[in-house]
């Protein structure tokens, strides 16, 4: 792996690493969504000409979106707000927000200053509320083919 | 609905005059195509997830020498730390059972006998814990905790409690809506049986699966732990683990992470399988 430049102890490394437990957590939200998608309207698509490439252009993606986006956000807080991973990987060496708030807990960079992983986590917490807000205005849009 | 559209086809044809693009043999390409996808997509996740734990598992079974031994198994149980580690996430995985199952399964019968409206309320709760970050939840639980609390590993199982709440709320409510517990308590309640009685001899026994899967879930979360007991300074395995790679050579930590998860693998199938045994039994003997 080292011959290609690939370190596993650097940011593409974490990234490398996080996709084990992302990509277990995607299939859980786009496999009901699959279940959703009805034979029918592959057959309707087939029967006007489509091939292939323009029924899931334009039927199988536009009514999975909802769904992969909600999957992408849920995704981003987990990634986001992930920090035993990262930790045990690189030991705190990358700055991620999560690990900054366990080294100003720790009092590893400099102490008393506490009151800075507060503030971290207190952004993290808006952060991960936004995004949450916007999870459920995508679910319920999702749910609308799920019937 | 083969006949069906066959027939249908062979009307269009007559009808156009002309060939109709056959539509069984295009789905046998197109069945074709996804079933060359699916095994692309199967061996590359598979390599994926597999060539890791291979590596893991070779790791753990050599020694220094590169050659194969069980020395590292070999070591475990006796190095520095390790059984200390140990006994803190049993003891901490108990306590954790303990209260969440006293907690949860009276809040999860009552809201669904008598406060049934309070059931959305209670599942946008019990999602709670997944949204906020455990990084941040002990950045708060250190900032607002007294000494005396900190100083005690049960705060680490009290805040267990609350990360295992979704599983735990997840799998009462899936066991609860399972059955008719409506008529089973009312049941009881006619017979003479009080709210204690009912509950004890009437729910849980009905409710068994569920409550299983929710303690081997809690299991499971409390010997994965990292981030809370890291930071809140308490050595549990997970830390152990980390703790032990930096000061010492991998193999044994690697042993020891390997049979973690081997250990939660069986541990999680036997609890599907059991449950499947049961809900068989059970709806063979509505059946029968």
């Amino acid at each position: 792996m080292a011959n290609f430049g690939f370190n596993l102890y650097t940011f593409s490394g974490v990234l490398f690493v996080y996709m084990y437990f992302q990509l277990p957590l995607m299939v859980l939200v786009v496999t009901p969504a699959l279940g959703g998608l009805r034979q029918s309207w592959r057959e309707a698509a087939e029967n006007m000409g489509a091939s292939s490439w323009s029924y899931w252009r334009y039927v199988g993606i536009p009514v999975l979106m909802p769904s992969i986006l909600g999957g992408m956000l849920l995704l981003f807080g987990s990634a986001f707000a992930a920090y035993a991973t990262a930790e045990s990987l690189t030991l705190g060496v990358i700055a991620l927000s999560p690990i900054q708030i366990g080294n100003f807990l720790n009092g590893n960079v400099i102490a008393g200053q506490t009151h800075v992983g507060y503030a971290i986590a207190l952004g993290m917490l808006v952060i991960l509320s936004i995004t949450m807000i916007f999870y459920s205005l995508v679910r319920k849009r999702a749910s609308k083919w799920l019937r | 609905m083969a006949p069906l559209s066959a027939g249908s086809v062979f009307e269009v044809s007559e009808i156009q005059n002309e060939p109709v693009p056959a539509f069984s043999s295009g789905s046998t390409k197109r069945r074709r195509h996804f079933r060359i996808w699916r095994l692309v997509v199967l061996v590359l996740a598979g390599a994926y997830f597999l060539i890791p734990l291979y590596a893991g598992i070779k790791f753990s079974l050599q020694n220094s020498a590169g050659h194969f031994s069980l020395q590292a198994y070999d070591k475990l149980p006796s190095a520095p730390g390790f059984s200390a580690a140990l006994t803190l996430s049993l003891k901490i995985a108990v306590a954790t059972m303990v209260v969440s199952t006293l907690l949860m399964v009276p809040t999860a019968i009552y809201v669904h006998v008598r406060l049934p409206q309070l059931r959305r309320v209670l599942d946008v709760v019990t999602v709670l814990p997944i949204v906020i970050p455990p990084i941040v939840l002990i950045v708060g639980v250190l900032g607002a905790y007294p000494l005396w609390a900190k100083s005690s590993p049960y705060l680490l199982s009290f805040m267990y409690v609350i990360l295992a709440m979704p599983f735990v709320y997840r799998s009462l409510d899936a066991g609860l809506g399972a059955i008719d517990l409506k008529t089973l308590t009312e049941a009881s309640r006619s017979l003479g049986g009080n709210w204690l009685k009912t509950m004890w001899r009437v729910v849980l026994p009905n409710i068994r699966p569920a409550l299983l899967s929710a303690t081997v879930l809690t299991l499971a979360l409390v010997f994965g732990e990292y981030t809370m007991a890291s930071l809140d300074l308490w050595q549990t395995i997970p830390v152990w683990i980390v703790q032990f790679s930096i000061s010492s050579d991998g193999n044994i930590q690697v042993a020891a992470s390997m049979l973690g998860l081997v250990g939660t693998w069986i541990l999680l199938v036997a609890v599907v399988s059991l449950d499947r045994s049961q809900s068989r039994r059970t709806r063979r003997r509505m059946l029968g």
